[in-house]
Formats: structure tokens, sequence, C-alpha cells
């Protein structure tokens, strides 16, 4: 063999060697770990990094029933077409209903299909060249909009239409419309905090950095009687008719009102809640919503020997702010407890520890401790929640002991619903009550924690309300409103009635039940359970309590979306089973966006043969509070600032040869 | 004298930089610049019109200093350097005088250098290049006065920090995070040096790229140049001055690294502004000593 053949045979063997070790290793989707980042603008040349210039939610609240549209307009200032997505939150019991799209002076009304084919509608648009949205669901209140074909130019709005259900708590009305969604803890790949899902990594903003875009809002609240108090407590605006049957208050549009959740509260005069039944005969099916005024809450007489665990979120996301709150809570909670109860405290970020193997009295010696405890923890790190709900929920329980576990979170994890069948499978006769901490909770995991947990759920937004907050807890907790609660029809012929089991009452709320009716309606609902003081009963007699409300036409979506989310949204649920077809089917029959339900507009024009153009992410703002652990920042311990070093520096020069010249003088 | 010049290096200058300098080695006396006397700029001194007429010739590389200074791509602390370069030329203003032939011809064969250097070697690299053939013309400009620290301090006018970030950072963190657990485990806490970071029981600790000590050691090389300036230093012993100005702040960024470990590993709770309190105290354990090194030296 000559040597050229040998040369020849070796280049043969090595090249694909060497073409190998340069190729990238090739991950199975699965095998990624999907996490937030920070995000990096303007590295593309002619590319809108920013697509979404402003949104505008208008709430209109009339009753117990709130109508919300939402405007989202993307403008592509560069030079290159785009797809732009946006990751937006929504409010955990909107029932999405409407979406339709402007291009220029054409609209197109969206459709709902099923996801799949959805998202193979909106795919095929956007290689053929024609705008087209997209808006699926990825949690409960965790959305996600796609546009196709944002010319260079262009203006695309978006306006989405959803309803939910405004109750009383304590007499204080409030709807809450979510801005942002908090970033995200997402285990390694192949651990069971870990979900393969690509939304979860979102470029995020710095902390110091605002949204970019803007957001406006504005609310109007019409009850039969004056609206008594009306204001938001998570930003500053003037309400406006206040006193009347008609108030109201807006946010101009600014970056500033999009980092954070915004709340709006508000009183009614007269009767602090809303009970009655309110109506809709439909084609072909009809529907009810009964509103039932709970008991007044009786004091107990009996004091129950009670066993708390606590079980505090200290991860990098709770850094700072939301942490402080949670120990002033926290604190408030201990500090409170009766000297038969006893306690424990779990603290946990990607670890966790106790405060002691078992649960201890609550003797001023434990409880200081437990301050001391408590004050010595810091946010940093992971969060895996489950691991610490699991030792929690493994403690060895006292016997002739009421057991309640009290989850302090801001909830920005992926496993939500594996931690609400956790807690439901292993939760024996205790109660979950779960406190979200922070400007813009995940209050999917709160209230489903609560809800799993058989308990209720709570929001402090900051340090002031924390003390508030526990206050209330401990009334609930020595005092349940109703428990073991039941409800009869009687002369009503009700049928898909939801929830199938009311849960016990500890906020003073009404009991709300759904469902569709035959016949003329009728009757009585007969409500059964027990107060701390014994017994209870009540009924109210249908045709007597029918309330007159405008949007009445509005029940069959806010039926479908209660038993959608007693279906699924809070238990995991595999793509084929019965859960999952019906909630695809009612999905499908009311128009409604789902997990497995998405909508999708496509414009009849192709615009950009070839559909070529770059996707961009619209990068979050980090809630209000937030620091960028949450982002998966680590300590670390950086150098004092420019400025600061050259005046230290250049300081102590000049003086010690000053020192030294005035000497040598 | 015009034509031995032309001789030596050809016609590869720029033929009105080499008028230039063929003139400002030949004429005098020094006011009649270019036969433009009783002309309002007539006054202005020849070393000013030369050294105008370098900074014009070699106008695309501060053109490169300028866009990176300001477009954020580094930080702009050259600025800091470029001002007390400018503050120490007004200061020292009535030593200023035409440098010598040999140097103008020096100054131009760097600056020639810097020109063909824009083509082969990085930009950063070929802006060097400029400001030496600036610095050659500048000492030779301000005879008399020390040299080695005028020069250092036109190379820090450059937009180096990106750069020594990239290639010096990592080395300096690495070395900051083993320096660092060192001492930590002397001091008893249990704590270990893995890359850039330190890590303690399940919590890392990162030393990123912020606390290399790159803004330490700009500023300290920069004190130690502006005093090496002030105490009119030789070379060797602005040389010196700068070797020990870099040791003393890595040492000065190990204490930092060690002592801010504790709040951050959360061993201890200190207040935000604990941080930067320390960050200057480390700071200000390396510049007296150098301080006083450098002025006792020269004293």
């Amino acid at each position: 063999m000559s040597l050229a053949k040998v040369l020849i045979a070796l280049c043969c063997a090595l090249t694909p060697m060497m073409a190998a070790r340069a190729a990238p290793p090739v991950h199975a989707e699965g095998d990624r770990t999907l996490a937030p980042y920070f995000a990096v603008t303007g590295a593309a040349p002619g590319v809108d990094a920013l697509p979404l210039k402003s949104t505008r939610v208008d709430i209109r609240v009339a009753g117990v029933i709130a109508d919300v549209r939402v405007r989202q307009i993307y403008r592509n200032e560069g030079e290159t077409p785009l797809e732009a997505r946006y990751l937006f939150p929504a409010s955990t019991r909107a029932a999405v209903h409407a979406m339709r799209m402007r291009v220029g002076e054409r609209v197109v009304v969206a459709e709902i299909r099923e996801k799949k084919t959805a998202r193979v509608a909106y795919e095929t648009a956007r290689q053929e060249g024609r705008s087209a949205s997209l808006l699926e669901q990825h949690r409960a209140n965790v959305l996600q909009m796609s546009v196709a074909n944002v010319l260079p130019g262009d203006e695309i709005e978006i306006d989405l239409g959803y309803t939910e259900l405004v109750v009383p708590v304590d007499g204080v009305y409030r709807y809450v419309h979510p801005a942002v969604v908090g970033p995200r803890y997402n285990g390694a790949a192949g651990s069971e905090s870990h979900r393969a899902e690509t939304w979860v990594a979102q470029p995020t903003l710095r902390a110091d950095v605002p949204a970019r875009h803007s957001m406006a809002i504005a609310a109007e609240v019409e009850s039969p009687v004056p609206v008594q108090e009306l204001a938001s407590p998570t930003h500053r605006a003037e309400p406006q008719g206040v006193g009347s049957r008609r108030a109201r208050i807006e946010l101009p549009a600014a970056a500033e009102h999009a980092d954070r959740d915004f709340v709006l509260e508000y009183r009614l005069a007269g009767r602090d809640i809303a009970s009655g039944v309110l109506l809709h005969e439909g084609d072909g099916e009809n529907h009810f919503l009964a509103l039932i005024e709970p008991p007044a809450r009786a004091a107990s007489g009996a004091i129950v020997p009670r066993e708390y665990v606590f079980v505090l979120d200290v991860s990098g996301s709770m850094h700072g702010f939301p942490l402080a709150t949670a120990k002033t809570l926290l604190r408030s909670l201990v500090s409170n407890l009766r000297p038969t109860d006893t306690f424990n405290i779990i603290p946990f970020a990607g670890g966790h520890s106790l405060l002691a193997p078992r649960s201890l009295p609550a003797t001023r010696e434990n409880i200081e401790a437990a301050l001391a405890f408590i004050n010595a923890q810091q946010g940093r790190g992971s969060t895996e929640l489950l691991a610490a709900l699991r030792r929690a929920l493994a403690l060895p329980a006292e016997v002739d002991r009421a057991r309640s576990f009290v989850i302090v979170t801001d909830g920005y994890v992926t496993v939500e619903k594996a931690a609400f069948d956790l807690v439901r499978d292993n939760l024996g006769d205790a109660n979950v009550f779960a406190f979200g901490i922070g400007s813009s909770v995940n209050r999917l995991l709160v209230e489903g924690l609560a809800r799993a947990g058989r308990g209720e759920s709570f929001i402090v937004l900051d340090r002031e309300q924390a003390a508030i907050e526990a206050e209330r807890f401990r009334s609930y907790i020595e005092a349940p409103l109703l428990t073991r609660i039941r409800i009869d029809f009687r002369g009503f012929d009700v049928y898909d009635v939801d929830p199938p089991q009311v849960p016990d009452l500890f906020a003073r709320r009404p009991i709300v039940v759904s469902g569709k009716f035959r016949g003329k309606p009728g009757g009585a609902i007969e409500i059964h359970g027990f107060t701390s003081t014994g017994a209870y009963s009540t009924s109210i007699d249908v045709a007597a309590s029918v309330l007159q409300d405008g949007q009445s036409k509005a029940l069959a979506h806010l039926w479908a979306r209660n038993r959608i989310a007693t279906l699924g949204d809070y238990r995991q649920l595999t793509h084929d089973s019965t859960a999952a077809t019906e909630i695809t089917a009612l999905g499908l029959k009311y128009g409604l966006l789902t997990d497995y339900t998405s909508f999708v507009a496509v414009d009849q024009v192709i615009r950009n043969a070839g559909g070529q153009g770059v996707s961009v992410d619209q990068p979050q703002p980090l809630p209000a509070g937030v620091s960028e652990f949450a982002v998966g920042a680590v300590p670390s311990t950086p150098e004092p600032e420019f400025m600061s070093l050259v005046i230290a520096g250049g300081g102590l020069a000049w003086w010690l040869r000053r020192r030294q010249r005035m000497k040598a003088a | 004298m015009s034509a031995r010049l032309n001789a030596r290096i050809g016609r590869a200058l720029p033929s009105p930089l080499i008028e230039l300098l063929n003139d400002a080695a030949t004429a005098t006396p020094r006011p009649r610049a270019f036969g433009m006397a009783g002309r309002p700029w007539a006054a202005v001194p020849r070393e000013i019109w030369l050294a105008g007429a370098l900074l014009a010739a070699l106008w695309p590389h501060w053109h490169y200093i300028a866009r990176r200074t300001v477009d954020g791509s580094d930080d702009p602390w050259g600025i800091l350097a470029l001002l007390t370069v400018i503050g120490l030329v007004l200061r020292d203003r009535r030593y200023l005088a035409v440098p010598s032939t040999a140097a103008l011809m020096a100054s131009a064969a760097v600056a020639l250098l810097a020109a063909g250097a824009s083509l082969v070697l990085p930009d950063l690299a070929a802006a060097a290049l400029a400001m030496l053939a600036l610095a050659v013309f500048l000492v030779h400009a301000l005879p008399g006065r020390p040299a080695t620290p005028l020069v250092a301090l036109l190379m820090l006018t450059l937009p180096l920090i990106a750069s020594l970030h990239f290639y010096l950072g990592y080395p300096l963190r690495v070395f900051a995070a083993n320096a660092a657990s060192a001492l930590l485990s002397a001091l008893g806490v249990s704590a270990q040096a893995a890359g850039a970071a330190i890590v303690h029981d399940d919590l890392t600790v990162l030393i990123d790229a912020p606390c290399a000590g790159i803004g330490m050691l700009w500023v300290g090389s920069y004190t130690a140049a502006l005093l090496s300036y002030c105490q009119r230093a030789s070379w060797r012993t602005t040389a010196i001055n700068a070797v020990v100005a870099c040791a003393l702040v890595l040492v000065a960024n190990v204490l930092r690294n060690t002592v801010l470990f504790f709040p951050e590993a959360g061993l201890v709770t200190w207040p935000a502004w604990s941080h930067e309190a320390v960050g200057l105290l480390a700071f200000s354990c390396a510049i007296v000593p150098l301080a006083l090194f450098i002025l006792r030296r020269s004293a």
C-alpha cells in the first residue's frame, strides 16, 4: 500500500471522529434543564426584541361577576419579521372565553380548538407567512400568547375576554389582576422538582429594570346598592364615584404597573354578603349559581389542643422583602400560640431542616428559641418544595391533638399539581393553610395547597398585612364557620352540581354552588353542617332569592370553569384520562381556554411568503420586591463601586503624600 | 534634514505628517509655525501642532477607544486616566518642548506600526500601539518629567476592563477562591474551593466576575502610576511599584472575599452597606501600604 493511500485512509478514519468531537452533544428533550434566565436585548441588530408595547385591562364588575377585556398591542419597530411570544399570568378563576386579532383593518375572531390542532394550525399559518395568533394555557394562571409574522412596522392588536366570580371575604370584595409571571424554580432534569416545559425558560429583566411594556388598568364596579369603599392596596389611584352605585378606578399606562398584581378592593353598603341565586335559561341547558350566606362566627367554648407545623420557604426568590415579610408573619403566628399548643418549624430551600425532631410545647423558652431560629434564616438557593412537604407530612403526629400545617411561600415552582397530590394523599385528619408572600404570588399553588389540605389560603402583600393575616388565621383556626357541609336541593331539579363536595368554611364568605337545572326554577336549597357550637342548618327559597343581574349569561362559562377546576386544576392528569377528555369536551363546548384547548386566529392574507423571521420572547420584569436570587443568581462578594474605590484610593494617597511633604517641610 | 528623514523612512509616512515632523525637527524659533506668522493661530506652540497632527493621524484608534468607552461594551474608567494625563500635562506645561528628531521619528514609526497593526491585530492591541506612539511623543515633549508612569497612565486610558475580565478574570477568581477557602479553613470554617466558588455545607458562594478584583487592580495600578509620576520615579522604581501594587491588591481581594463569605454564607447577618464598607476597608489595606512604600522609597 502506498503512502498516499495510507494517508487517505487515515484521513477517512479521522475526519468523522473529529466531526463527532466538534458536534454539539444532542440532548433528549427531557434531559434539558429549563430555567428562567436574565434577558439580553439588543444583541441582534435589526430585531425588535420587545414587540409587546402595551397592555390595557378593562374590568367591569356587576354584582358578583367580573367581565374583563385585555388588549395587548404588538408592534415591530425593527427591520426583521417576528414571531412574538409573551408569557403572562391570569387569575386562577378566570374563564377565558374570547379572543380576536386585528391586523391593520382586518379583524379575525379566534376559534377554540384542541391544543395540538390549534398549534398545528398556527405553525402552518406561520410557515405560510400569514399573521396568526395562538393563546395557550400552561397552568390555570399561566398563559402564553404567540403572534406570528409581525412584519416591520406592523401593529397587531389582540383582545381577550374572560369572566370570573367575585365573592366577598369578611365583607370585602377583592378582584385580582395578575401582571407578571414570577420566575419559577425548575429542578435539574430528571429530578422530581423538574418539569420539561419550555415556558419555564423565560427571559427575565434585572431587578432594577422596569417592564418593557406599559400597562393601563380601568376598573368599574356597578352595584344595586352604593359602593361604600373602593381602593387598590397595590397601586396608587384615585377612586371616583364612591358612595354611588357606580364607582371607578383608573391607572394610566405606565411600565411600573406591570411588575405586581393589581388588587381591587371594595365594600358595599348594607349587607356585606350577596346572598341569592343567579339563573340563566339557555337554548339547550339552564344554569344556576347559588351564593348562600354562612352563619356568624361563634366563639368556641372548648379549647382544642393543637399542633402547628410551619413550613417556611427560604429559597432565593424569598430573599429580601418576601422573607422579611414571611418572618414578620411567622413571628406573629408563633408568638400567639397557646401554652397547650405544640409546634415545629421546617425552613426549606435546596434542603430543609427542623427546629426540633418532634413538635415542641409552646412555652416562652421554646417560642424565643423559635424566633431566633426564624431570624437566622436567609433566602438562598433552590426550592425543593416536595421534599420539605414530604418531611413535614411524615412528622409523627400526637394523638388527641388537632394538627395544622402552615405553608409560607411565594409559590415559584413548577410542581404545583404534584404538591397538591402529595398533600391530598398524606394529610390524614390535618388541615393545610397556605400563605402566599409577595407582590405577584403563584396563587395557583397557594390556593391549591389550601384546597387540597381542606384549609384556607392567605395572601400577604407587605409587612403591614402580616399581623392582620396572622390574626385572621388565628380566628379561623379557633372557630371555623362551618364544617362537614352538605347541600340538599328540595324541589329544584338540578344536575352537574359543582363542587360535588363543599369544603369546610373558615373565612366569612358565601358558600358557592353552581350547576344546571331542568324545568322551572323553584323549591329550596338546604345547607347542613357544624359550627364551633354545634349542628347548623339553613335554607333559601330559590324563587324568592333570584338575583337580578345583567351578566347572568356568563353563568355557563363560570359553571364550566368551576367544573374544569374541580376536574383538573388541582391534580395531575394523564392526557388520556377520563378527566382530561371531559375537560377537552368542556373547553370545546363552552369555548373556554383549558390545559387541553387553545384559541387560534389566522389571517387569510399571506404577508410574509416563506414565513422568514425570528422568534422573540418578551422578557418578564422581576416581580416588585423579588431579588435576582429568584433567577438562580447565587451569593457572591462583589467589589465596591468604582467611584468609591477611586475616592478611597485617591484620598488616602493624597493624604499620605501631603502628610509626608508637611513632615519634610 | 528633511531629505535625510525622507530617505530614512521613505514614502510610507503620510505626507502631511512627515512634513510636520520634518518641519518640527528643523524649524526655529518656536512660534513661527508653517510660515503662518501674523495669524491668530501662529502663537500656538509648535509641539501642540505636532501633537494635534499625531492625534489626527491616529484618529481611527481614538474613535475605537471612544466608541468602546461610551457604547457600554466596556467600563469607561479610562476617562479618569485620560483626565489625569491632561491634568498632569497642564500642570507641567512649562516643561513642554518640541521633541527631538529621533523622538519624533520613533513616535512616527510607532504610529505607522499602529496603522499597520490595525489590519492584522485586534483593535485593542492596535490602539495600544497608537497610545504608545502618543506616549513617545508626550514623554519627549515633557523632558525631565517621569516617563514610565506617564506611559502607564496613558495605557490605562485604553478600554481594558472587559479584556482583563476575559483573560485575567478567571485565574484571579480561582486564586481568590482557593486563597480565601484556605484562610477560612485556617479559621475553622468548613469551606472548600470548587473552581471559582467556595462551597460551605450545601451552599455555594460564587467568586464571579464582579468579585475578581479587576476594579481594585485597575485603581491600584492607577494609584501606583500617579504616585510614581508625582514622586518622579524611574522606570525601574515604577515597575517595582506596579508589582507591589498588584501583589497588595491581590491580597486585599482575598481578605475581602474571606470576610464577605461570612454574611454571604449566612453565618452572620450584616446590613447591606457593610459589603461596600468591607470592600473599601480591604482596598485601603492595600492602598495605604502601597502609598507608604512609594513615598518612603522616593524620600
